[in-house]
């Protein structure tokens, strides 16, 4: 199934999940790859550490926001002797173009990667067209 | 005399000694890590999203703890379009000096959420005594 010539449906053709510019530091931008199927886009973050009760997935119309922390594994006891990675909080967000359905996207976290599928409206899907 | 310009050369040179793009593009990718210290031991913290727990590698050797394997990519669906790629597979490697005595037989390790834990108990040699006076 080709989807690619319903581009002109989404509000940035080539680019309906694009990345925004960030506030500045301290919230990290966790690194994302995007791909698209027939059905659904799908973004994979990098989120290493971050507790899952902490992220957060929100919705907005035109955008969708990604929040989450990594602290746990500062909680131990002694102290710190070479600190690269700190306390992280990722923060990220997508504009999301017309044509998906926010009423049914998905999240999972696993090994660090949070994983979110969004589908997509059944305007942007590709259509067989019956011959009568 | 003329002065011969050679761009062709003079910009892979720039490429190769002085561009951050030479460094921060290789192939082997270095992992951040947090070292935390108690009397008991030292605990390492390396990132490594994506990373499966076979596909890694830890060794310690002398005193030098050293960290290293592959992120793989995951699975694409055949018919999917790629639409932003920031992440890449690559070959990571990390290696830490570790500044006191370690009971090497009893180092352990896990992986969770991303974060490989790597727990370095101190020899009895290494570990604070209190002397009592006679």
């Amino acid at each position: 199934m080709d989807t690619n010539n319903h581009g002109d449906l989404i509000r940035r053709p080539s680019s309906a999940l694009a990345k925004r510019p960030e506030p500045l530091e301290p919230p990290m931008t966790p690194v994302a790859d995007i791909y698209e199927t027939a059905d659904a886009f799908v973004i994979k973050l990098d989120m290493p550490g971050a507790e899952k009760e902490s992220i957060s997935v929100t919705i907005e119309p035109g955008m969708l926001a990604v929040k989450g922390k990594a602290e746990s594994h500062k909680l131990i006891n002694g102290q710190l002797v070479f600190s690269e990675i700190g306390r992280r909080i990722y923060e990220r967000r997508f504009n999301l173009g017309e044509g998906v359905d926010g009423s049914k996207v998905e999240a999972q976290f696993e090994n660090g990667v949070l994983g979110i599928t969004i589908p997509k409206a059944d305007i942007l899907k590709a259509r067989e067209i019956n011959i009568k | 005399m003329m002065l011969r310009f050679d761009f062709p050369k003079t910009f892979s040179d720039l490429l190769e000694e002085q561009s951050p793009l030479a460094y921060g593009f290789t192939r082997t990718h270095t992992p951040a890590m947090d070292v935390a210290e108690n009397e008991h031991e030292f605990v390492a913290y390396v990132e490594l999203p994506g990373v499966r727990k076979e596909d890694v590698k830890i060794s310690f050797e002398k005193d030098v703890l050293t960290v290293e394997g592959v992120r793989k990519s995951f699975e694409l669906p055949q018919e999917a379009r790629v639409l932003l790629n920031e992440v890449s597979a690559q070959e990571f490697t990390r290696s830490i000096r570790i500044p006191a005595g370690i009971d090497a037989a009893n180092i352990s390790a896990e992986l969770d959420n991303g974060i490989l834990k790597i727990q370095l108990p101190k020899s009895q040699e290494a570990r604070v005594r209190t002397i009592a006076i006679k």
